[in-house]
């Protein structure tokens, strides 16, 4: 059987005790969500860390109001929250396609938008690691993607929420030993598989906020996988707009799960406002998607492929966004 | 219906799912023996090596651990098969893939064992690797085993013909031929394997362990320990699905008991997912070419075939797959020219084995996709030009098998009925697609795999005076109702009710003897045997009843706990009264029954293969949805009617039918075992993508009943072929759908994009034409 190793288990009961439980670990700690992720990696014995702070007990993780979603808020409580599909309808088949009934009831907001990324050589057991060889981003030396990369692991985002909310124009609300901080989501990841993000090691995501106006924008999150459960995205275009009649008032658009970051097409997606919407405008986004990204032999899929899918689930979000009738 | 039943045919839970649905069932990692060990197991990390050293002594030091067994521990090799004995409990002189077993450990508790296999220190000479099959079937530098063909690593070659096949295809009007590819797919059971071995007081080796065969691993066992086989038990525990995965005894069974001897103390071992796919014996990946001749009026003259099988490092049913590849094409149609050459060559990756449709559904798929290039180039409707060829009901194959009920044209009609074909082939719009395919398979093997005069199976049956029945019987209940096959029997012959009967079918101490859960057998032969015994028990009962009445025995009828004589002079006397009368005197009631099969098929070399006392028929719809965007293929909705004799109970033909669309499904959409130079790189189920509810279509099942003559009650095999035609239907109505052939398994949907891109190129929306919906 598989066995989970060995680590102190920490349950802080507020945000300032977390920080401080982490300062203490000095780096080598996790903190823990719903585990969903986390503890599945470590029975396969990747990054295993001495220290685990759960935030499971911490009432201010878990707070929702008006927008604002703490970042312990289960998966399974934003689904079941009429109200905040009501203002936010982009989520509902998000959320209701995202892992497992099973697994959203223990996976959390942060755990999807903090999800390490995954790849065909990493995610693999202690075992099948040592006989395929090691990478970069855990007891080896370099990427197998990119072979030769030493700097930079090439390891696919795979989180669904965050697309999202970033089309919405959400805040993402951190706090740390400096205190808190917020910044907008759309600049909160870093290009690199190991790195992610710009989160402090010891900083905490305590919500995601999302303005007001969001609520006037139309979104839609389009996932591509071969299984319509359990599968992560092997690629998902989100896009949000606001039209006025059939001309774009407002565009956002992000490429998923086709590099180590959530990508935000924010000049691509600009260089369309004041443009209608329609037929010859959607392919002239959807292809100018196509080229702007560049998949890597990371997940399943054929990379070439997943590039041109890129483009096809854009043009069927924008349909969505435009009022199309559309396949659930 | 020809008969009246009281119990068989109706509707009923299998007599073992309460226990397993209460969580009362015992399955191989719910046991706990005092004192025991847990296990873990060194595996080669390098997948063809000669082993320089094994260094034991830092695992051996280290606290709470109590037994290292090594390959000096174990010097006979051991297989499912007499003739292809390959197999070692832990690897002697060289390990032959990634995950082989080098060297087992037993500690206190788990995280210790594992501790301690790490720290066992294995140097490895690397030696040449082998993973493709083409290059093994010339002379290769170190071949994987020392007993190939001609210094190959070629383990089998299969040739046969029949009639004259380059004339067939001299006359054939139409004759088209293609080559498929086929990867490996895994059974992917619920229970990964768990097993515990338990040195008895008296010395004998017990092990309990989730199996399909308990007498090979039996056999197999007392050859490792090198001990008579009365000094050895096999318990079959509980079986979390099986679908051929659990049929060869296995090294880590053997591991086990090595430990557990050595220490004398219970050893305890669970297999981890990672651990089951690298065991694996799954369906072989492989190539098929395949021709077949037709003449102009689509009468079938030939077919031409060659299947090169990729086994993995050992042989397991190997043998078998070779001829199954070629000999399961004998039905269900009229094939009156027939060449075949198959060769298994051995490659450094986890062994192949038997799974579910064993050596018949790669072939079919290859062989309903050519007869579909047939029909669209005669211009006949696909199931219409089945029909024409059919084998008719107690006939004979070319190859000389022996043909008995047949229910196929039944089967295709049905199915051509029931799901609406008329008004949907050819006429769908472009994107959707309807396909069909049938299937044939054996209905348990005629042959046994050791040549003996044993039984193939055998049931005892005992009564006292509580009026309950027990019937033993080592066949093994994997999932698959054997056991309710039993009490099915008992209850019908005896007239009881079926919760008279209880089975107990899992210690080899006080089982008789049954060849285990493979080639679809338990039914046909265990029913039988099951018969056969409650036959002698109706006997008695009857002689005690006519002491009781003065009439004659012959003339009662058994049912509902009551023998009685209708007629002018009726009489009755409850199942007590004539068993109480049994008993006088005379002590619980005895009885055995069993089965074997007859005598049949030719005398040619090979003609055993594929030899079975009777043979399932199916024939299958898919429907198809093709994403004409993205690739994507769906079944929307699948129609599939089985021959199964008789179902004996109507709820299990159907659940049996309804797995094996999901599971053929699986293969021909998602499922494959990806390798990376010999290492498995998606041993999960996150990976390895068995469908999901999304995914599973609407299915329709049509139970056809052609009431065999030999089977029990008439029924035959329902747990496998259910399965065959599944595949090629569904590659079938993607053609339909857009236009594409896919010559590989699982279609990918890249390539299917790639199709539809190629049609967009013309400029406008793609519409079907002859080529593409035969209209």
């Amino acid at each position: 059987m598989m066995i989970l190793p060995e680590f102190e288990l920490l349950r802080p009961r507020s945000v300032p005790e977390a920080v401080a439980a982490a300062r203490a670990a000095r780096g080598r700690f996790d903190f823990l969500g719903g585990g969903t992720d986390l503890l599945c990696n470590y029975k396969w014995g990747i990054n295993v860390q001495p220290t685990v702070i759960s935030l499971r007990h911490i009432a201010e993780l878990r707070a929702r109001t008006n927008g604002s979603v703490g970042g312990g808020v289960t998966l399974a409580e934003l689904e079941g929250d009429e109200d905040f599909l009501q203002d936010f309808p982009a989520f509902r088949r998000t959320l209701a396609r995202l892992a497992s009934p099973l697994i959203r009831q223990t996976g959390t907001l942060a755990g999807n938008v903090l999800v390490d990324t995954r790849c065909i050589w990493l995610n693999q057991t202690q075992f099948a690691r040592a006989a395929l060889g090691h990478c970069l981003k855990a007891d080896g030396p370099e990427c197998r993607v990119v072979k030769g990369s030493t700097d930079r692991c090439y390891a696919n985002y795979s989180g669904d929420l965050a697309p999202v909310f970033m089309v919405y124009g959400a805040t993402v609300r951190l706090a740390g030993p400096q205190g808190e901080r917020v910044l907008p989501l759309s600049a909160f990841f870093a290009l690199d598989g190991i790195r992610r993000n710009v989160k402090a090691k010891d900083e905490i995501l305590v919500s995601l906020d999302l303005p007001a106006d969001a609520r006037t924008l139309r979104a839609s999150y389009q996932k591509f996988r071969v299984r319509e459960a359990w599968d992560f995205p092997e690629l998902a275009v989100a896009a949000a707009a606001r039209l006025d009649g059939d001309r774009i008032e407002e565009l956002h658009l992000v490429a998923n799960a086709v590099a180590s970051i959530p990508l935000w097409m924010e000049d691509l997606a600009r260089g369309y406002v004041g443009r209608t919407l329609d037929d010859a405008t959607i392919d002239a986004i959807a292809n100018d998607m196509t080229r702007a990204v560049s998949p890597v032999r990371a997940t399943l899929l054929p990379p070439s492929y997943r590039k041109q899918m890129v483009g096809v689930m854009t043009a069927r979000a924008l349909r969505e966004i435009r009022g199309d009738a559309t396949a659930a | 219906m020809t008969q009246e039943f009281t119990v068989v045919g109706s509707r009923l839970p299998l007599v073992d799912s309460w226990r397993k649905v209460t969580g009362q069932a015992v399955y191989g990692d719910d046991l706990r023996f005092p004192n025991t060990l847990l296990c873990r197991l060194v595996r080669s990390t390098v997948p063809h090596a000669r082993i320089v050293r094994v260094d034991t002594s830092r695992a051996e030091a280290m606290p709470g651990v109590r037994a290292v067994v090594t390959g000096k521990d174990a010097s006979a090799r051991f297989g499912v098969l007499p003739i292809s004995q390959d197999e070692e409990a832990l690897a002697i002189e060289k390990v032959r893939y990634v995950g082989d077993i080098v060297a087992a450990v037993a500690a206190d508790d788990e995280a210790t064992a594992a501790a301690a296999a790490a720290a066992v220190e294995v140097v490895y000479e690397r030696l040449p690797e082998y993973f493709e099959t083409g290059p093994g079937l010339a002379p290769v530098a170190e071949p994987i085993h020392a007993w190939t063909v001609d210094g190959s690593n070629t383990q089998k070659r299969v040739e046969q013909h029949f009639g004259d096949m380059d004339a067939a295809l001299d006359a054939a009007a139409v004759k088209p031929k293609a080559h498929f590819d086929f990867i490996g797919v895994g059974h992917q059971f619920t229970e990964p394997h768990s097993v515990t071995a338990v040195p008895e007081a008296d010395g004998r080796m017990s092990l309990y362990t989730p199996t399909q065969v308990p007498h090979y691993v039996h056999r197999a066992l007392a050859k490792v320990l090198e001990v008579p086989m009365h000094r050895v038990r096999v318990f079959r525990t509980a079986v979390g699905g099986g679908f051929g995965g659990k049929s060869d005894p296995f090294p880590h069974e053997m591991a086990v008991c090595l430990l557990a001897r050595k220490v004398q103390r219970p050893v305890r071992l669970t297999f981890d997912r990672e651990e089951v796919f690298l065991t694996n014996r799954g369906r072989h990946p492989g190539t098929y070419d395949v021709q077949i001749a037709f003449d102009a009026d689509g009468r079938m003259l030939g077919l031409d075939a060659r299947a090169v099988i990729d086994g993995g490092a050992f042989a397991s049913f190997g043998v078998v797959t070779t001829y199954y590849n070629g000999v399961l094409s004998q039905g269900p149609y009229k094939i009156p020219n027939f060449r075949y050459e198959g060769a298994r060559v051995y490659t450094n990756k986890a062994p192949c084995g038997a799974m579910r449709g064993h050596g018949a559904v790669n072939a079919r798929y290859a062989i309903e996709s050519v007869i579909d290039m047939a029909a669209r180039e005669l211009r006949r409707d696909p199931i219409d030009l089945r029909l024409q060829n059919v084998l008719d009901p107690y006939s004979k194959t070319t190859n000389e098998f022996r043909i008995t009920s047949n229910g196929i044209r039944e089967c295709l009609e049905r199915v051509r009925d029931e799901s609406g074909w008329t008004a949907k082939w050819g006429k769908l719009p472009f994107g959707k697609g309807i396909g069909v395919a049938a299937g044939f398979f054996i209905s348990g093997s005629a042959l046994p795999i050791h040549q003996t005069r044993t039984p193939q199976s055998t049931v005892h049956l005992k009564i006292d005076v509580d009026g309950g029945i027990t019937a033993h019987s080592m066949g093994a209940e994997i999932g698959q109702g054997s056991d309710t096959v039993i009490a099915i029997a008992v209850a019908e012959v005896l007239g009881v009710p079926l919760d008279f009967v209880r089975v107990r079918s899992e210690d080899s101490d006080t089982a008789p003897l049954d060849l285990g859960a493979y080639s679809s057998r338990g039914c046909f032969m265990i029913g039988n045997a099951a018969r056969e015994a409650a036959l002698v028990i109706r006997e008695k009962l009857a002689r005690a009843a006519a002491r009781l009445t003065g009439r004659d025995a012959s003339e009662f009828a058994f049912a509902n706990a009551t023998l009685s004589i209708d007629g002018d002079r009726p009489v009755s006397v409850s199942y007590f009264e004539a068993l109480t009368e049994a008993l006088a005197d005379n002590g619980a009631l005895l009885a055995k029954g069993w089965y074997q099969a007859p005598r049949m098929g030719g005398t040619y070399k090979g003609a055993g293969a594929g030899l079975a006392p009777a043979y399932s028929f199916n024939a299958c719809v898919a429907e198809v949805d093709v994403d004409v965007e993205t690739g994507l293929v769906r079944c929307t909705r699948m129609t599939l009617a089985h021959d199964c004799g008789r179902a004996l109970n109507r709820l299990a033909v159907e659940g049996q039918i309804e797995g094996c669309m999901h599971m053929g499904l699986g293969q021909a959409l998602l499922e494959e075992m990806r390798y990376e130079r010999g290492r498995i790189t998606n041993p999960n189920l996150l990976d390895y993508k068995i469908l999901g509810p999304f995914e599973t279509p609407e299915m329709r099942v049509i139970v056809v009943e052609s009431e065999d003559r030999e089977g029990p009650f008439g029924a035959k095999e329902a747990g496998e072929g259910p399965l065959i035609p599944v595949l090629p239907a569904l590659g079938n109505a993607l053609y339909d759908a857009v236009g594409y052939r896919s010559h590989e398994l699982p279609v990918r949907p890249a390539k299917v994009f790639q199709h539809l891109q190629t049609l967009r190129k013309g400029g406008a929306t793609p519409a079907k034409t002859w080529e593409t919906n035969g209209r």
